[in-house]
């Protein structure tokens, strides 16, 4: 949507400063409408600039528009940097965009998941977390459009590291049944 | 041909002007940290991949994300209003309260 309306205003500010030329070019624009002459005015060090005002204004609201949608666009790369220290170790680095492509899973069951193709030659890796520790991390096999692993995923939360943390209420369990919300 | 240039101006201008209101116009945004554990003097934990529910009575809207591993969650575009909102940790509840959302940012921790 931003960007829609950030295209919008440059396009808007492109027409405006293009059309300001042509009326500059064709002399059309004046300060006063009945003298129809240009504007003269003394700067302290410049000294007399005969202008036309109108004109200056036009471009000075079409350069803006067309600068402040520059300035408001995003760039195209990121920098990462981090220190890392491995004893030694070489140490694979990879870099996932998480929110779009995040899946949580609740309750055991089948995971189905759409990705985007990155093209056909791309290599796939799958990493699963419970409470931000890997407990599996596969290669995905990618075949006539369908991703694979080389096995499902089975993990067994240790003794003692499930949630314990007790419910905090600030509204009750009525007012949640009043406005039709399960419990 | 001054008649083209003053329409063209002001059509400009509204055109700017409607671009810069509706970009500021876009609705609410709710965010926040959900953190629990916290005893004494000890920092609390970032509540991880917690489910956060969102919903509007009085639209019958329910909107759902997740926190991240700060414990932070983020709504964008909310339209403004009073939501209920429900928090649930490996398929158990662990929070239910209110919030008033308002334009254009609205923050809401939660402090189990």
């Amino acid at each position: 949507m931003m960007k829609v309306l950030l295209v919008t205003t440059q396009a808007a500010g492109i027409v405006l400063v293009i059309a300001t030329m042509i009326l500059l070019f064709f002399r059309r624009v004046y300060l006063d409408a009945e003298t129809k002459k240009p504007i003269k005015f003394k700067l302290p060090v410049i000294g007399e600039i005969e202008t036309q005002a109108p004109v200056l204004v036009l471009v000075a609201i079409g350069a803006f528009m067309v600068v402040y949608p520059l300035s408001k666009g995003g760039a195209d790369m990121a920098t990462l940097e981090a220190d890392i220290d491995t004893g030694g170790k070489s140490v694979n680095v990879l870099i996932v965009a998480v929110p779009a492509y995040e899946h949580s899973q609740d309750a055991p069951g089948r995971l189905v998941l759409r990705v985007p193709l990155l093209s056909t030659d791309a290599t796939y890796r799958v990493k699963f977390l419970v409470d931000k520790q890997v407990i599996d991390d596969q290669d995905a096999e990618l075949k006539n459009g369908r991703l694979t692993l080389s096995h499902s995923v089975q993990w067994i939360p240790p003794a003692g590291t499930e949630s314990k943390i007790p419910l905090k209420k600030d509204i009750s369990d009525e007012e949640l049944r009043q406005l039709a919300i399960p419990n | 041909m001054r008649n083209f240039a003053s329409w063209l101006f002001r059509i400009s201008c509204c055109t700017f002007v409607l671009a810069l209101s509706a970009a500021a116009a876009a609705a609410a945004n709710l965010d926040g940290t959900i953190t629990h554990g916290a005893r004494g003097t000890t920092r609390p934990d970032p509540l991880v991949s917690a489910l956060v529910s969102v919903y509007n009575p009085a639209t019958r809207q329910k909107m759902v994300t997740r926190t991240n591993d700060l414990g932070r969650y983020l709504y964008k575009s909310l339209p403004g209003g009073v939501y209920v909102i429900l928090v649930e940790k490996d398929g158990r509840r662990v929070y239910q309260g209110k919030v008033e959302v308002r334009e254009p940012e609205t923050r809401f921790d939660i402090q189990l």
